[in-house]
């Protein structure tokens, strides 16, 4: 009958196709999101996680070349988020190694951890964490801690050098930074708290476009900025100093699962941490923001320059 | 006419299209590109698998209709990133979530048209079918459900094309396709890949819409015979 | 399940939530007035366009097809584009809304016109009326339905995407939603995702309403028959944010 030729073909046609659909997606790969590489047999799988911006990008490059380089099979699944999203991820098994900032990671864990010195935050963290089943790795001597910048004319208008001169300015101020900012004891809570500064908040990003352009065009009046931005002093903004230090340690750490990462891969990511500087960081955020250099290619470019790879 | 040096030219990083990035990126293009029409084509096929029966039982139980439509039509409100966000806690960061999510926006749409494409079949072919002694469930996949082939492929292609407008979404989770461009545009005030995401993503439905014509054509041959016939 | 149900009701009901800028009401204001505006521009830009298309007879294809493009292009791309070009914060997302509530409009605009029977044109021509009044008077009352149709998905369109506008720093009800995932506050992030579906549905709704108001009562008995006519290309509204 003519009428079934069509149902036929049609059926045949979504079989096939289901078969080649199932057989496309047999590995889990793609662009920014989650990639595979690295070979291996005996080496435990390494599930790296970065949060969503570019910095956290290239570092979780940067300690998964040096691992894939030695065979451990890596998979990346990056910018999923800020620390609130990755951290469950972490515990519960969905990645293996996050490249953490030491200070901000206790805050996050421990909302009434006051502003230490990084070894005591370490110990602080493992403290926390071992019981955990994650591992605080060596911290690098590279810092990007947290700070409030201003723009240059608003830092000379009101003679700002310090964030409690900020006590004076008689007109309104407004925060901007990444959602997670409003409530992180480290940042806008924070400015209330420790330094008694009532600021409204504008939600924006981590330090990114959305931020430089809100501070730009005097939407926000301070900004939540990265130590190790490429671009503080060549926009002009100020930095203003942490006299109650209400920031923490911005040593990078790398968090990783116990059981997944054997001493031979610890062995390779203290190396790796050992090696960076905070200015090499900011000359790398430099490639990979401002120049707009691969995240990857940059880790690998610093790695093979350091000999690491 | 020549376009503008900023398009053709190799300006640099802040150029809209700066050619010498597309050409050096292929892979991760193809990357994001294979992850999109993964992600779309899952959503479609197995929306398509739930909305079949889900469909036919709303037409056949009428008393089903309000339910099935209701609850696909709920789903269709929510947020497209709420609904991703939500799913996280529950499912991780995962393909799995993005497709729950995407397989949930196409239920309304095939539903509705399955529905539909089985009213439309005309009473005096239902009737001839029962006069040939046909029971009705061979009658549903003989003769119905081919005759509701048009509004089934007509939604399949609304279906198809929100998927992959809705894909670019799961990049806020990990996912995206060419979605990750889109976001890296963004993270890095980077305008290429923002660009190319945006660019390839319609591509990507147009020509999904094409093949579905054109297998519309390949599904209901009786429609070309008439059509030659006049 | 219940103690997550429990904890909504209570941001809800919590007052603190419901004042300020960040306040409930305040976002909700914000996200109706941008949502509106959007319309409002959208069809004001695209039903011209749209009915004189249709009268004209002129660029079909592309009229017909143009929702369907416009469907195709991810409102995430759109909105990141419009923070580009235009900064951050409304004005992109003003922009991104127009663009994506124009597309169904001259759709359906010229779908409308069109379907009005061409004798009937022909003769009004034949008695002396100018081709304004004849789109005026004889086209748009029965383009009404569909061109109703049309702003009917524009609006609930840009209702839902607006939802998702918070990414370029913008305000409205999406915040609570880009804000609470974030923050890792689930229950935020719910609730800005039940206002938003609520006030896309009342949207939906509340222009059905005008269109029912609008329509000319002998064709509204036409359009009932219609009701099962199956989603054509074109005529179908985009899920919240996408």
């Amino acid at each position: 009958m003519r009428g079934t030729r069509g149902g036929t073909v049609g059926a045949i046609l979504l079989v096939v196709a289901m078969v080649a659909g199932a057989c496309g997606s047999d590995d889990d790969s793609d662009a920014g999101g989650t990639t595979s590489d690295g070979a291996g047999a005996e080496k435990p799988a390494v599930t790296i996680g970065s949060a969503n911006f570019p910095e956290n990008e290239m570092l979780a490059y940067m300690y998964g070349a040096v691992l894939a380089d030695a065979g451990y099979p890596v998979t990346y699944k990056l910018k999923l988020g800020a620390r609130e999203v990755i951290q469950p991820a972490l515990e519960d098994g969905q990645i293996d190694f996050v490249p953490e900032y030491a200070g901000n990671y206790l805050s996050f864990l421990d909302k009434s951890a006051g502003s230490m010195s990084v070894d005591e935050t370490v110990t602080r963290l493992r403290a926390l964490l071992d019981p955990r089943g994650l591992s605080v790795l060596e911290p690098s001597g590279a810092t990007n801690a947290d700070a409030i910048a201003v723009t240059g004319e608003f830092a000379e208008k009101h003679d700002l050098k310090t964030i409690s001169d900020l006590k004076d300015v008689p007109t309104p101020l407004t925060l901007g930074g990444p959602p997670e900012c409003d409530t992180r004891i480290t940042c806008r809570a924070g400015l209330e708290q420790v330094y008694g500064l009532t600021v409204a908040f504008k939600a924006l990003d981590a330090d990114g476009p959305l931020t430089r352009a809100a501070l730009d065009n005097g939407d926000v009046q301070l900004a939540r900025v990265f130590t190790a931005d490429a671009d503080l002093k060549t926009k002009g903004y100020v930095v203003l100093e942490d006299d109650k230090n209400f920031q923490q340690a911005g040593n990078i750490v790398p968090v990783v699962r116990a059981s997944k990462l054997d001493a031979g891969a610890r062995a390779l990511i203290d190396k790796v941490s050992a090696a960076l500087t905070t200015s090499a960081l900011i000359d790398l955020n430099k490639a990979v923001q401002v120049d707009k250099e691969d995240a990857r290619a940059a880790a690998e470019g610093f790695l093979k320059d350091e000999g690491l790879l | 006419m020549p376009l503008p040096a900023p398009v053709l030219g190799a300006n640099g990083p802040g150029s809209w299209i700066w050619w010498d990035w597309v050409t050096s990126h292929g892979d991760t293009v193809y990357a994001a590109g294979r992850e999109h029409v993964i992600l779309t084509w899952w959503a479609v096929v197995i929306g398509l698998a739930l909305a079949l029966p889900l469909g036919v039982a709303a037409w056949r139980w009428h008393r089903l209709a309000p339910l099935v439509l209701g609850v696909s039509g709920v789903i269709y409100t929510v947020p497209a990133i709420a609904l991703f966000a939500l799913l996280v806690p529950v499912t991780g960061l995962s393909r799995t979530t993005s497709e729950i999510g995407l397989v949930g926006y196409t239920l309304l749409i095939l539903i509705r048209n399955v529905i539909a494409g089985l009213d439309a079949v005309p009473d005096d072919v239902r009737d001839a079918a029962r006069g040939m002694g046909l029971t009705p469930a061979r009658m549903l996949v003989r003769v119905e459900l081919p005759l509701a082939v048009p509004a089934i492929v007509a939604g399949v292609r609304i279906a198809t094309v929100t998927v992959i407008g809705l894909v670019t979404v799961t990049a806020l989770i990990g996912q995206g396709g060419f979605g990750q461009l889109i976001y890296d545009g963004l993270l890095r005030d980077f305008r290429t890949p923002l660009v190319l995401g945006t660019v390839l993503s319609v591509a990507l439905a147009a020509t999904a819409d094409l093949a579905l014509v054109l297998l519309e054509r390949v599904l209901t041959p009786w429609s070309r015979v008439r059509a030659a016939g006049r | 399940m219940w103690r997550f149900l429990g904890d909504v009701a209570a941001w809800f009901t919590t007052s603190a939530h419901w004042r300020g800028d960040a306040g409930i009401a305040h976002r909700l204001a914000e996200h109706m007035a941008m949502s509106g505006a959007a319309t409002v521009t959208a069809l004001a830009v695209a039903l011209p366009v749209g009915l004189v298309l249709g009268h004209t007879g002129r660029y079909g294809l592309l009229a017909v097809n143009v929702s369907n493009v416009g469907r195709a292009v991810p409102s995430f791309a759109v909105l990141v584009l419009g923070a580009q070009l235009f900064g951050i914060g409304a004005k992109p997302a003003y922009v991104a809304l127009v663009a994506l509530a124009v597309p169904p409009i001259v759709t359906n605009s010229y779908t409308g016109v069109r379907q009005v029977d061409r004798d009937v044109v022909a003769a009004a021509r034949g008695m002396g009326m100018g081709e304004a009044r004849i789109l005026l008077r004889v086209e748009m009352p029965v383009a009404v339905p569909l061109v109703m149709a049309g702003v009917r998905t524009a609006g609930v369109q840009v209702v839902a995407t607006a939802g998702l506008a918070a990414i370029v720093a913008w305000g409205g009800l999406g915040r609570f939603i880009i804000d609470g995932l974030a923050q890792g506050d689930t229950v935020q992030l719910f609730s800005g995702a039940l206002l938003v579906a609520a006030v896309s549905l009342s949207t939906e709704v509340g222009l059905g309403l005008v269109q029912r108001a609008l329509t000319p009562a002998g064709l509204r008995a036409a359009s009932t028959a219609q009701r099962r006519v199956p989603v054509a290309p074109g005529a179908a509204p985009a899920p919240g944010a996408s």
